[in-house]
């Protein structure tokens, strides 16, 4: 088989490419042990183990029988990404207030900041508006919104801009990565 | 940590607003409807009431997958948009593969998927090809649009089948407008009054009354108000239409 260009090599790491092994090898309920995903991977067994542990008890993944001494498992409970889980198997909240704003802000179309703020916020999930303006000027220089009024000021999402379901993140080393393209889509300095 | 948790609350989300509670209350249906019930659902009204506005609040508790339509659109676009909503990357070209991505992909999910501007589902005759996603898939499916779509929609039979519910959007109230107030003009007073004409030249309209809080907002501001009612306003004008930027 031809190898892909780099671009489209998918570069997933850690725990998403571990789970995506998982996927593969469990496809329409099939077994598969600790060792058959370690063996797909470069990384160490213990954090494979680890994974596939957290995995069981938060109810991904089930015991299904045994391999000579090794377990079997299958998936129980499918996701297409994968399930963030904590030591104790409960799941990580994944909605960040980045998250509800970029759902809101595809949703809106054109947006002042209050409408944002407001329009982002649940019981569980407060967005305040300094939030907001500072996501917005950010992805503003990362050309995924655009100022389009003044007073108050309004911001206008981009057609090209919506690049799927998984927010932009702002990071702390000050660049916006799209987790969508899998890409830096700007970096400080790049404009100044 | 209570200082936030007294900010996390009813009272600074939209969630108290009428449209807002009417669409949480749906798409609750459609997501928990007895297997043997059809999951598709229309929130339908005038422009301008908030529909989407009101749709964002449930979008987000629901981790919906939202799309809108454009006149533009055709069956490869309205595929293509929803594979990239769902963040499905493929090298499927036909339709036909792309429709089986998008059914495994909202099965696995079991999140809603929101279809904007749905009008232009029926004018197109791309409507069969979302029944078709809503029954492989058994994902709840909300179509949001204008005050015809029912209407437009009733022309497909087994489309018509497929409708739990069809929940007209509502009018602002002065409850409505008295809830945007707060949240448009935190720390400011805004009379009764005030509201009740302010909601009247709305005509009903959610985007109208926010335009005009904006203004009394900016007057709070500029002249150092804790509290704005008629007499602080006088003469000015309420916002009647003819946005500067629309908000949608």
């Amino acid at each position: 088989m031809p190898r892909k260009p780099i671009d489209k090599q998918g570069r997933l790491r850690g725990q998403e490419f571990y789970w995506r092994v998982m996927r593969e090898l469990g496809a329409d309920g099939a077994d598969f042990t600790l060792h058959d995903v370690h063996r797909k991977t470069s990384a160490s067994k213990d954090s494979v183990r680890g994974y596939v542990l957290r995995l069981e008890r938060a109810g991904y993944l089930e015991r299904s029988g045994k391999r000579g001494r090794e377990v079997c498992y299958r998936i129980a409970r499918d996701s297409r990404f994968a399930p963030r889980i904590r030591r104790d198997g409960s799941e990580i909240g994944t909605a960040s207030r980045q998250d509800h704003m970029w759902r809101a802000m595809k949703m809106l179309g054109r947006f002042s900041v209050r409408d944002l703020s407001v329009a982002a916020s649940t019981d569980e999930v407060h967005v305040a508006s300094t939030h907001a303006a500072g996501y917005l000027a950010r992805l503003a220089r990362a050309g995924y919104v655009r100022r389009v009024g003044h007073n108050p000021t309004i911001y206008a999402m981009l057609p090209s801009a919506n690049t799927g379901p998984r927010a932009p993140l702002i990071q702390r080393v000050k660049q916006v990565f799209d987790p969508n393209l899998n890409k830096v889509v700007w970096r400080s300095g790049d404009d100044e | 940590m209570t200082a936030t948790e007294a900010k996390v609350n009813g009272n600074s989300t939209i969630a108290p607003l009428q449209n807002v509670a009417l669409f949480t209350s749906l798409v609750r249906r459609v997501t928990e409807r007895p297997a043997h019930l059809p999951g598709m659902a229309t929130f339908h009204g005038y422009s301008g009431y908030g529909k989407t506005f009101a749709a964002t609040y449930s979008a987000n508790k629901t981790g919906a997958r939202y799309i809108e339509m454009g006149e533009s659109w055709t069956k490869k676009k309205l595929c293509a948009s929803v594979l990239t909503e769902l963040g499905v990357q493929t090298q499927a070209r036909t339709i036909s593969d792309q429709m089986d991505q998008i059914i495994e992909a909202l099965a696995v999910d079991g999140v809603p998927l929101i279809i904007d501007e749905a009008d232009y589902l029926a004018t197109k005759g791309l409507i069969n090809l979302v029944r078709e996603i809503h029954d492989k898939s058994g994902a709840p499916i909300l179509l949001i649009g204008e005050e015809g779509l029912p209407a437009a929609l009733s022309k497909w039979e087994r489309v018509h089948n497929r409708m739990l519910d069809w929940v007209p959007a509502q009018p602002s109230t002065l409850d409505d407008a008295r809830h945007l107030a707060r949240l448009y003009c935190p720390g400011v007073a805004v009379d009764d009054e005030l509201l009740q004409q302010i909601a009247e030249a709305a005509t009903g309209r959610a985007r109208r009354i926010c335009v005009s809080l904006d203004r009394v907002r900016e007057l709070a501001a500029t002249s150092g108000y804790e509290r704005v009612g008629l007499s602080e306003w006088g003469d000015r004008q309420f916002f009647r239409g003819q946005p500067p930027a629309r908000r949608k």
